[in-house]
């Protein structure tokens, strides 16, 4: 789902880092991957959350960060684009 | 004792006096140590600052930890050996400078075209230096061309050595060794036949053999009847057939006057 929503542009990577802010990054992502974020973005020059998340994948995204974490951005990025309002009776 | 203040002090000395930048510590304090040793909060702490710097580099890194954080949290070896190649730095690049300094432009490593060495390898090159053992006696060393054999040739080493030990002493032998005290008096009807010559160990592979060119210092002993000199040493008995030499009683010496000397009555005494 993270990887859909970020190829269609339901959220971007800065939404998503909205949420899974980095006081979560660092209290659940392991040290391997921590360490992997910090080298490139040192290498590159700056720490984007588009560089943040070509290091931490979707995928290891889902496996480490709490799934509330990132539900509660998928359905930010939900309403946002107006799909939760066909509820009202 | 608190080594932590020590290298908290140290560190930030360091940086202030310019001795060492971030860049030199986090070649130490690599992401993945910090990962391994930093706690959460302060990951979450330098995230935020990295997320929100326009620049992310070494000192973005370690102002945002702080020096008393990586020094309470990183390992004491870890901070003592990024300590130590900081301070090899500083006084490497100080011990690199005198040696040019006193060697003037002989020096290569003194050109101003010449590349300045890496400090931190210029001061393990001059440690390494410094505990070397000295280069092997085979080597040859600088000065020494002045002995005629500047030559690096063993060959033509071998040679020098040999000139020079004509012009030394006629008793040494192919081999340089000076024979023992007592040898070189010994008759030349009693000296050993001298060893087979042995080729030189620098002699080179398919060089033609020294020790079959004629040499003054180990041409075969003379035979007894080519001598032409009177051996004194040579004790023959034809002595005994020569006539008595006549001797006058003035000649003699009267020994029993002296004072000194033991009277012929006390020899005269029975013996014990």
């Amino acid at each position: 789902m993270l990887e859909s929503g970020l190829e269609h542009k339901i959220f971007a990577p800065s939404d998503l880092l909205a949420h899974a802010t980095p006081d979560v990054l660092a209290n659940h992502l392991p040290p391997d991957l921590l360490s992997k974020v910090l080298a490139s973005s040192l290498a590159a020059g700056a720490m984007t959350p588009e560089r943040v998340l070509e290091t931490v994948t979707p995928m290891e995204m889902s496996r480490h960060v709490p799934h509330e974490v990132l539900w509660a951005c998928i359905a930010a990025a939900a309403a946002r684009a107006g799909v939760t309002t066909s509820g009202k009776a | 004792m608190s080594i932590t203040r020590f290298f908290v002090d140290a560190f930030t000395s360091a940086l202030e006096q310019k001795l060492a930048t971030e860049a030199d510590l986090l070649r130490h304090m690599t992401p993945e140590v910090l990962a391994e040793h930093l706690p959460r909060p302060l990951w979450a702490r330098l995230l935020t600052a990295c997320l929100g710097a326009s620049r992310v580099d070494a000192a973005t890194v370690v102002d945002t930890v702080g020096i008393p954080n990586l020094c309470e949290h990183l390992p004491d070896p870890l901070l003592w050996t990024c300590l130590a190649e900081i301070a090899a730095t500083a006084l490497g690049a100080a011990a690199t400078v005198a040696p040019s300094a006193r060697a003037g432009t002989a020096d290569p490593a003194a050109a101003p075209d010449a590349p300045a060495p890496a400090t931190t390898s210029g001061a393990r090159r001059v440690a390494t230096d410094m505990l070397l053992p000295p280069p092997p006696a085979s080597a040859p060393r600088p000065g020494s061309a002045s002995d005629g054999a500047g030559a690096t040739d063993p060959a033509s080493l071998f040679d020098g050595a040999r000139q020079r030990a004509t012009t030394r002493s006629p008793t040494r032998t192919l081999s340089g060794r000076v024979p023992a005290a007592g040898a070189s008096t010994r008759r030349p009807q009693a000296a050993a036949p001298p060893p087979p010559a042995t080729i030189p160990s620098g002699t080179p592979v398919g060089a033609p053999p020294r020790a079959t060119s004629p040499s003054p210092l180990f041409s075969p002993p003379p035979r007894a009847d080519e001598l032409d000199f009177e051996i004194e040493t040579d004790i023959r008995s034809d002595w005994k057939d020569r006539d008595a030499i006549p001797v006058d009683d003035e000649q003699l010496v009267d020994w029993s006057s002296s004072e000194e000397t033991i009277g012929g009555t006390m020899l005269d005494r029975p013996k014990r």
